[in-house]
């Protein structure tokens, strides 16, 4: 067994996107976190705000924010499971099991390469080791060695060296192992183990058989979420396209990396946004067809955000999606008019993506004799036909006025920029009579302009204008 | 696969139901047929029609062309003066599953739907109508048809300022049919005819 382990050190940083320097993340008015500007001069975590200030006058500061942190630690597990099936996820990043004979990049040095440039290309700021049991790669990980020990390699040794501050005691433990004249974790490995758990209890043996690889793993695998879901908060609010963009870019190349290890797809995608002012705002973007290019989905998303004029600075960003099962075809090049339906319908999604689902008609027929009935204009659906094909066609027009226009009546003829002539008719409607009954006369009628009219007239004498025969 | 779609999506590239530059294809009645260079409605250019107003059979003009272009490819309406009937469509062979209308709320909407119907192979002709277009505004337009290679029409009002194109239509009206004055045509002057419709 191999475990990889993943460490985020800046984790309550990292969740603030585009942070100014010097920076600091307090809770409950210490520093937990700050970042390299501050550190130099002199801020640390532990100390008060006032201290703080005191350092660095030019020290912004934001509140940690637990619940951005465990979402940016689920993106990370997902990302994750694209590198392993087995996945832990602890509250300061993920350790990842292979087994010896089989990963799917080869040999551990590689493994590692992979992991740091998949980790990389998420922007992630990450320590990382691989080390045969959980407990070691996690140390190794926390305290920045990134070392690579295989059970082949003396890895019991390389552990003995590191410093007992390293292990995940409580303070009270450290404390009395400083007491003792013990600094290196070889020296507790020497002590007696009965001796161990009389004088510091059974926890520090625990941690001790966990490290050498004595007792089984106990931690849960994490099993993944059926929808991606990836929020990123400003420091400071933005109002310039460019910089929401840019953090977008980072959520958008996440997803597509979940999406292609989880071999999914998108067809539904819905961008939140929330605002200085409390207010939010979210943009549903649904696809005619199932997308995973990030190229694609970028401009998909850039389409939709281009017209966007925020009510005010935006202070955070989310992007929600479901991950559907992939179902498309990579091989459709036997079968020419498919493609062709892919290309149009990607077509179709550029349109929705920047005029709105509402924008973009088709046209289906309908089974009713009433003219504002029988045309409908339907946004998208897959599934929609245009409706049977009727086997009566009488002659209508090509453009339809709905509503009809009510036409003035002079001496009991019509007037429609002019006197109207009537060409054919009367043709009989009478219909409805289960939801909105009509009768109706319909002419042809041209005016002295030579346009073709379609007018009708009601039972109560009154004319209108339906439609233009173009 | 990436290299191919690419090359696909590419404008320009000739994939059997789309036609290069210079191609024309009939617009069903050999009179005007005729009197058009190549002998129809050209490809990779973008018609410029003046109606002098709805409903004098303008579309009765274009409708033969665009029943043909929709059996195989796809039509794009960008914001029609009314709504069209799906009736007459089908009576007309117009494939209704093949007919996408757009209504767009801005005059750049307007614009950007054009060219990206004109620039995409999977769209076989254009079909717009602005109430105002400027001359920059059309150029782009037709820089975008002449690299998509595909049809491209526009309805503006009569007394419209003259843009520059290529092939430029007035259409008045005549009892049972429409006159075709031939405004502008690069390259064969020709005068006015009737077509009946």
């Amino acid at each position: 067994m191999l475990w990889l382990a993943v460490v985020l050190p800046t984790l309550s940083l990292e969740v603030f996107a585009s942070r100014p320097a010097p920076f600091a993340v307090i809770e409950d008015a210490v520093v937990v976190a700050c970042d390299d500007q501050a550190r130099a001069r002199g801020v640390t975590s532990g100390l008060s705000v006032g201290q703080a200030c005191a350092l660095c006058p030019s020290l912004s500061w934001r509140g940690r924010d637990r619940q951005a942190e465990a979402a940016l630690l689920e993106g990370l597990a997902s990302l994750a499971y694209g590198l392993s099936p087995h996945v832990v996820a602890r509250p300061e990043g993920v350790l990842l099991r292979f087994t010896d004979q089989a990963s799917p990049v080869g040999d551990p040095q590689r493994l590692m390469a992979h992991a740091e440039a998949v980790l990389g290309a998420a922007q992630y700021v990450f320590t990382i080791a691989v080390a045969p049991t959980a407990a070691c790669a996690w140390l190794c990980a926390r305290g920045g060695l990134r070392s690579l020990w295989t059970a082949r390699d003396p890895w019991r040794q390389g552990l003995r060296s590191l410093p007992i501050s390293h292990l995940p005691l409580g303070t009270s433990v450290q404390a009395a192992c400083q007491a003792l004249g013990l600094y290196e974790i070889g020296e507790l490995l020497d002590m007696p183990r009965a001796g161990l758990i009389r004088r510091f209890g059974a926890g520090l043996v625990q941690v001790l058989e966990d490290l050498m690889g004595e007792r089984a793993p106990t931690e849960p695998f994490w099993t993944p979420a059926p929808q991606f879901r990836r929020r990123l908060l400003f420091a400071f609010p933005v109002a310039t396209e460019t910089a929401l963009w840019f953090a977008l870019q980072r959520i958008i190349g996440e997803w597509v990396t979940v999406l292609q290890a989880r071999a999914a797809c998108a067809r539904r995608v819905t961008i939140m946004l929330t605002y200085e002012d409390r207010s939010a705002g979210s943009q549903v973007l649904t696809l005619a067809r199932p997308e995973r290019e990030a190229p694609v989905l970028m401009r998909l998303v850039r389409e939709r955000l281009r017209d966007l004029r925020p009510p005010s600075a935006i202070v955070a960003v989310a992007l929600q999606s479901p991950l559907e099962r992939a179902e498309m075809d990579n091989l459709p090049l036997w079968r020419d008019g498919q493609w062709y339906e892919q290309g149009f319908r990607g077509f179709v999604d550029r349109l929705h993506a920047r005029l709105g689902h509402d924008a973009v008609r088709f046209l289906s027929l309908q089974a009713d004799h009433r003219p504002e009935r029988a045309t409908v204009e339907r946004p998208w659906s897959p599934l929609c036909g245009a409706g049977p094909r009727p086997c009566f066609m009488p002659e209508r027009p090509l453009w339809l006025l709905d509503p009809p226009e009510r036409l003035a009546v002079v001496g009991a003829a019509p007037q429609c920029r002019g006197v109207l002539r009537f060409l054919q008719g009367p043709e009989r409607l009478e219909t409805g009579w289960w939801d909105g009954p009509v009768v109706r006369d319909y002419f042809v009628a041209i005016n002295p302009h030579q346009e073709r009219l379609w007018v009708f007239r009601t039972p109560q004498s009154e004319w209108f204008l339906q439609g233009y025969f173009a | 696969m990436r290299p191919l779609t690419d090359a696909l999506e590419r404008a320009g590239v000739r994939q059997g139901m789309t036609a290069a530059a210079g191609v024309a294809l009939s617009t069903g009645f050999p009179d005007l047929d005729r009197c058009l260079e190549g002998g129809g409605w050209p490809a990779g250019t973008l018609i410029e029609l003046r109606a002098t107003r709805v409903g004098i059979g303008e579309m009765g003009l274009l409708l033969p062309f665009l029943s043909a272009v929709s059996r195989s490819g796809r039509l794009l309406w960008v914001a029609p003066p009314y709504k069209p009937c799906a009736l007459t469509l089908t009576a007309r062979h117009v494939t209704l599953d093949h007919l996408v209308v757009v209504r767009p709320r801005t005059h750049k909407e307007a614009l950007w739907t054009v060219s990206e119907g004109l620039l995409s192979p999977a769209v076989g002709a254009v079909v717009t109508w602005f109430t105002d277009l400027r001359e920059r505004e059309f150029r782009a337009l037709q820089r975008q048809a002449a690299e998509g290679g595909q049809w491209g029409f526009c309805f503006l009002p009569r007394d419209h300022a003259a843009q520059p194109a290529r092939l430029r239509l007035i259409l008045e009206p005549v009892p049972r049919g429409v006159r075709v004055i031939f405004a502008r045509q690069a390259g064969r002057p020709a005068g006015p005819l009737t077509v009946t419709i």
